[in-house]
């Protein structure tokens, strides 16, 4: 028995109402799933940067460079094509000196004698002033929560580039006066030198503005020390060339503008 | 029956407000800095009791005196979603002293302190790992990826040498006198990558830490090795040496085993009690299982 309540158009139109209505609903809640099903929610990111520009400054510190301190800072400025790339330029300056190994071995240098001849310390460049062309590549976006309230966006990136640095060296054991007396003044030289650089870092950020940057580089520039020296004679040895590498762990602030 | 039909309606009609109102200013509430929403979202799969085996490549990265190179494998069990249990073996086979050490040796006749120059060949340590933070990335705008940042602590034994002789030594080359066992501590922290349910990939850096302190190598103490370079010196073999002592493993009799004992006494005629702090960088990759 059909009750005359039931009425197939109302039914109808009530059913359509109801499916139109959690169609909204589903759309407005649209939940996006990852590969491994779960929901996720860093498909859109919080922070984009494409277009941009960034201003950065960090610190900068020698990690690898036994016989010499170098700690500096590096300042840039760089552009955002695209979400995953920025193209820049950037001025790096350091205070080098020799370290406290290098001058305990200058202080516990035997006499200067004519024989056995001596080679001289390679890796004592001071890497003082650069400017570089820089470009970060940057494929990897993510979140992660500090003690579950506190949202830390990052971005993970690789860095290379090329340009040109003042070294500064100073000899630790070549002495830049003749004879056999006790070394006063020691072999020193500068010059300028195309350097290419390598590295990856991380770029945390605070807001859509301000970020920290943290980022572990590798300058790479050929350098040479002299082998076979007579140790009474500066003029004596003969160069050999390597490649030099400084590795430097950087970190500072950005602003994306 | 309309009753049920319009309770019906009414049902859903409600079900379907939150997403209005989420679009729509909230009317009446205090302050939004004041109102969080969390939203709390179920993980796919869980790491609690499984047990994952990861295998990594490690290198030291604050070489100084010394340079190590090498691999480790690790066996952990999940005790909870963010603490495990973990047991490690390391091997380097690269394990000598740096270009540094031996230009000292060469160029300036210097060496560093047996401590500083300490190498460890190996170790094995138990211990525990907390993963407090959880996260996600993704790869170009793609894959989604779940992430994990740890810190992780043990104890266990280190298996240590001293380098006698430089690699430029014409006639020995480079030579190592056996130092034994060390206790030893190990501090980690590290990023471990998801790329599915059973595989990550493991970014970590670890503090081995152990006592540089030295009375023996190759099981003679310092009045021992003056004995061997003496004896060895003029073609003969020492006498009224130490228990444990063994004078061939400082090489062929003569020259050889007189050069590395020379390297011995050199080396322990300063010990020190120095702790060393030897930190690597590994990188590796694990099953959950």
């Amino acid at each position: 028995m059909r009750s005359r309540f039931f009425r197939p158009d109302l039914t109808a139109a009530a059913a359509a109402a109801m499916l139109a209505l959690c169609a909204f609903a589903a759309r407005a809640e649209e939940v996006i799933y990852g590969p491994d099903g779960a929901p996720t929610v860093v498909q859109h990111k919080l922070y984009t940067t494409t277009g941009r520009w960034e201003v950065g400054a960090n610190f900068d510190l020698a990690l690898n460079t036994a016989l010499v301190d170098q700690l500096g800072g590096v300042v840039g400025i760089a552009y955002h094509p695209a979400e995953w790339l920025d193209l820049g330029v950037e001025g790096l300056f350091n205070h080098a000196a020799l370290s406290n190994l290098a001058l305990n071995v200058r202080a516990d240098l035997r006499a200067r004698t004519r024989t056995p001849p001596k080679d001289e310390f390679a890796n004592d460049n001071q890497m003082r002033l650069g400017g570089f062309a820089v470009a970060r590549f940057a494929p990897i976006y993510g979140k992660f929560n500090l003690a579950s309230e506190v949202k830390v966006h990052f971005q993970a990136y690789l860095l290379g580039g090329g340009g040109a640095a003042s070294v500064h060296r100073e000899s630790v054991n070549l002495c830049a006066d003749a004879g056999t007396a006790t070394c006063q003044n020691f072999q020193q030289s500068d010059a300028t030198r195309g350097v290419g650089l390598i590295g990856g870092g991380f770029r945390f950020y605070f807001n859509q503005r301000f970020s920290l940057r943290t980022e572990v580089r590798g300058y790479f520039f050929s350098s040479s020390y002299k082998s076979q020296n007579d140790l009474t004679l500066p003029t004596s040895g003969t160069p050999t060339s390597y490649l030099a590498a400084i590795a430097t762990f950087d970190a500072g602030l950005s602003v994306l503008f | 029956m309309r009753f049920a039909i319009l309770a019906s309606f009414f049902s859903l009609a409600t079900a379907a407000r939150p997403a209005a109102a989420q679009q729509a200013p909230a009317v009446g509430l205090p302050d939004p800095d004041v109102m969080h929403i969390h939203v709390l979202e179920k993980r796919p799969f869980t790491e609690a009791g499984r047990w994952e085996l990861s295998f990594f490549g490690a290198t030291q990265v604050n070489p100084k005196f010394t340079v190590h190179a090498g691999f480790s494998a690790e066996v952990a069990y999940h005790l909870r979603e963010n603490l495990a249990a973990q047991l490690g073996v390391s091997y380097f086979p690269i394990a000598q002293q740096s270009t540094l050490s031996e230009e000292l040796l060469t160029k300036a006749s210097e060496a560093p302190e047996s401590a500083e120059a300490f190498l460890l060949q190996g170790d094995a340590v138990l211990g525990l790992e907390l993963m407090p933070i959880y996260g996600k990335l993704n790869v170009f705008d793609g894959k989604i990826l779940r992430l994990g940042a740890y810190l992780n602590a043990g104890l266990g034994l280190a298996k240590t040498r001293l380098q006698l002789r430089p690699s430029t030594d014409p006639t020995t080359g480079r030579t190592y006198g056996d130092t034994g066992f060390r206790p030893m501590a190990s501090l980690g922290v590290g990023l471990r990558v998801f790329v599915s349910e059973q595989f990550t990939v493991r970014l970590e850096l670890r503090d081995l830490a152990y006592s540089g302190y030295v009375s023996q190598v190759n099981g003679c103490n310092y009045n021992d090795v003056v004995k061997i370079e003496a004896a060895e010196a003029l073609g003969g073999t020492a006498s009224q040496l130490s228990a444990g002592c063994d004078e061939r493993a400082f090489g062929s009799p003569g020259l050889q085993a007189k050069l590395n004992a020379s390297g011995a006494k050199d080396l322990l005629a300063t010990p020190s009690a120095e702790v060393i702090n030897n930190v690597a960088f590994q990188g590796g990759v694990s099953w959950l299982f």
